[in-house]
């Protein structure tokens, strides 16, 4: 599969900016889609360490995943007095941070301590990237999908190295299962927190 | 060839299954706390009597008929092994949740509790046995993800301390899934590559955030304000005592871990700092809650302090201390319970006078919060007084902070009780059932039975490490 190799590259752009999109949209449901394209990015990046139809495991927990938080966003903005959502910063700022960090992460993967042998150049520059702006998000976001999404990035970059590292089918499996839990139980705390929202609002 | 007759059963499927179905069951009956509580504790129980007792790997006869239950799973390569060095330890931990499930009905916490928190039970038991064992990150951040909902409050903002637990046990995950690839490079690779110091530096950040060592003890006192007290005491138990654990198998099972002198020393200094800030804390907040949050935090680090000694007596007393947190926790949270009941919907501000919590509630919490102190005659003064005794004369840091935690946390007992007690003497209490003066009673009986004859709790708690041959006396 020369293909997935050579267009790899690709791949690892398309995630990055994925990811920087999330940091820099902090709401409605186009983060989702960019999450799935994410995912799909990750997926094929694990590949490369990994056979195909054990990267496709990460794939589908990740439209899983993103399917449960497009019930969650479509839920939530059903609601008369919608769950709020208080932007802390602004648009300028999260731009500025997530073209900083990336660029930072791309350095910091350039270091000669993350050359590892067992992964390629793309795979550690697209790990760092995720791996940054996963922490970013994590740090502007205050609503439980928000937070959900820096999880999540935040491990996808993970596992891009860890695949090469540790190359089996539980361990993909495993992690699988931890990105589907996080996102149903913030998708939970989320329609939750709507709920009284909206119970709030019936009785005023 | 003799064939071998009889059913064979593997150990983890059935607990597993046991275990979900009982949060099956428990869920459909979530509208009946008092018979969701009793039977997830009941079920609890007899788990853990089972894990302790039943013979594995051998046939036994069962009315007649001939069983053989195998106390190892295998899927996808790895394998889930229920054997003697982690048996004691996960009917410790089943019984500990068994113990807190049942009472938690009176508590009134959230109709899911129940189910979710069998689950969690399942899956810290699931983090005991995978191996290989460094797995256990996973399954601990699995647990960490049902905990969240278990702590989320239904207000908007008012559930950071969950989310911030989950972001925490993320990242220790990833701490500790890196430290198992360097591991198993082996021990002459982890040297010349100079990777001794990288192993343990994650392995620091990551038992760190497990055992909530500030700045990663955050999430708690939050909490403590967002969620419902006894949602919280039950995560915080078995969340710790997972870590404990987990924390002795890696000692058990890595003997360049355990010969590095500074380990311990480093344990034991985290824990005296912990002790003491968190005493302070406790002893300078203006509410309840927040200040029993601080003091179960000041009581980890004498757990931790337990644990630097690096001995088999101290290893022994550190699951003697995280056995009677769970009765001295429960009897804190029931109290609590009271304070924040619909009908007094107060803020336990400590500037104010008025408090109509019954007058059980109010010992409950008082009592429980002198136990943490490790007053004598009560729950916590033996682990104190085990602690005092095993420190050497050149552990000048760790005997000070002792001292410091009992003094602190008693004065913040007496700040609590000054609140509690000198309120308006016409005031009308909360009527509670006899159900309930039982429950609360029972649980400031048996901190005093534990504190007066601790010979009741420590010798049968100190035997859950005998599995682990290179910790054991």
């Amino acid at each position: 599969m020369n293909w997935i190799i050579a267009y790899a590259p690709l791949a690892a752009i398309a995630s990055g900016i994925t990811a920087g999109l999330i940091t820099v949209l902090q709401r409605g449901k186009t983060r989702v889609l960019l999450l799935l394209l994410q995912y799909f990015c990750v997926a094929w990046l694990i590949s490369l360490a990994l056979e195909m139809r054990i990267a496709l495991i990460k794939l589908v927990a990740g439209m899983i995943v993103c399917g449960v938080f497009a019930v969650t966003e479509t839920e939530i903005g059903r609601s008369p007095r919608a769950f709020e959502r208080e932007e802390q910063t602004g648009l300028f700022f999260r731009m500025i941070a997530a073209l900083l960090v990336s660029t930072g992460a791309l350095g910091l993967g350039r270091a000669s301590v993350f050359q590892l042998p067992a992964i390629s150049g793309v795979g550690i520059a697209s790990s760092m990237i995720l791996v940054g702006l996963g922490l970013l998000q994590l740090g502007l976001a205050r609503q439980p999908i928000a937070i959900g999404f820096g999880l999540l990035t935040l491990i996808s970059g993970f596992e891009i190295v860890y695949s090469a590292l540790e190359p089996s089918i539980a361990m993909v499996g495993l992690l699988a299962i931890v990105h589907i839990g996080i996102a149903l139980s913030l998708s939970i705390v989320a329609l939750d927190i709507d709920l009284r929202c909206k119970d709030e609002g019936a009785t005023n | 060839m003799q064939r071998r007759r009889g059913h064979k059963l593997k150990a983890p499927i059935l607990l597993f299954a046991i275990t979900g179905l009982a949060a099956i069951l428990v869920a459909i009956l979530r509208r009946r706390h008092f018979w969701a509580g009793t039977i997830a504790g009941i079920i609890a129980a007899i788990l853990a009597i089972l894990i302790i007792y039943l013979p594995m790997d051998t046939p036994i006869s069962i009315f007649g008929a001939s069983l053989r239950v195998a106390s190892q799973w295998q899927i996808l390569g790895r394998s889930f092994a229920l054997d003697i060095n982690n048996r004691a330890a996960i009917g410790y931990l089943y019984l500990a949740g068994g113990f807190l499930l049942a009472g938690a009905w009176i508590a009134r916490p959230i109709r899911m509790f129940f189910a979710l928190g069998l689950i969690i039970l399942a899956l810290i038991a699931a983090s005991l046995m995978i191996s290989p064992f460094l797995f256990a990150a996973i399954f601990l951040e699995l647990a960490a993800v049902v905990s969240l909902v278990i702590l989320s409050s239904r207000e908007t903002g008012r559930s950071m301390g969950g989310l911030r637990l989950l972001t925490l046990y993320t990242f220790a995950m990833l701490a500790i899934l890196l430290v198992g690839r360097i591991i198993d490079l082996g021990m002459i690779e982890i040297e010349k590559l100079g990777l001794f110091d990288l192993a343990f530096l994650l392995l620091g950040i990551g038992f760190a955030i497990y055992f909530v060592i500030p700045p990663f003890h955050s999430w708690i006192p939050i909490s403590a304000e967002d969620t419902h007290p006894f949602a919280l005491t039950f995560v915080t138990v078995i969340l710790q005592g997972a870590a404990l654990f987990l924390l002795l198998q890696f000692l058990s099972n890595y003997e360049w871990l355990r010969t590095k002198a500074y380990l311990f020393q480093a344990i034991r200094f985290a824990g005296a700092t912990m002790a003491w800030l968190a005493a302070l804390w406790s002893a300078t907040q203006d509410k309840i809650v927040k200040s029993g949050s601080y003091a179960f935090l000041s009581d980890l680090g004498m757990m931790l302090i337990a644990v630097g000694n690096g001995t088999a007596e101290g290893f022994q007393l550190a699951l003697g201390i995280s056995g009677v947190r769970v009765v001295v926790l429960a009897c804190w949270s029931f109290g609590m319970s009271y304070m924040k009941h619909p009908v007094t919907d107060q803020e336990d501000n400590l500037q104010n006078g008025r408090s109509p919590v019954p007058s059980l509630a109010k010992a409950a919490i008082i009592f429980s919060m002198l136990s943490l102190a490790g007053l004598p005659m009560t729950a916590g003064f033996p682990g104190r007084w085990g602690v005092l005794t095993l420190l050497t004369p050149d552990d000048s840091y760790a005997w000070a902070a002792t001292i410091f935690s009992m003094a602190g946390i008693s004065l913040a007992t007496f700040r609590c009780a000054r609140f509690l007690l000198m309120g308006i003497r016409d005031q009308i209490e909360i009527k509670i059932s006899r159900k309930e003066k039982i429950y609360l009673m029972g649980g400031i009986v048996l901190g005093l039975m534990i504190g007066i004859f601790p010979q009741l709790l420590y010798p049968w708690v100190s035997e859950v490490i005998s599995g682990l041959i290179f910790l054991s006396p």
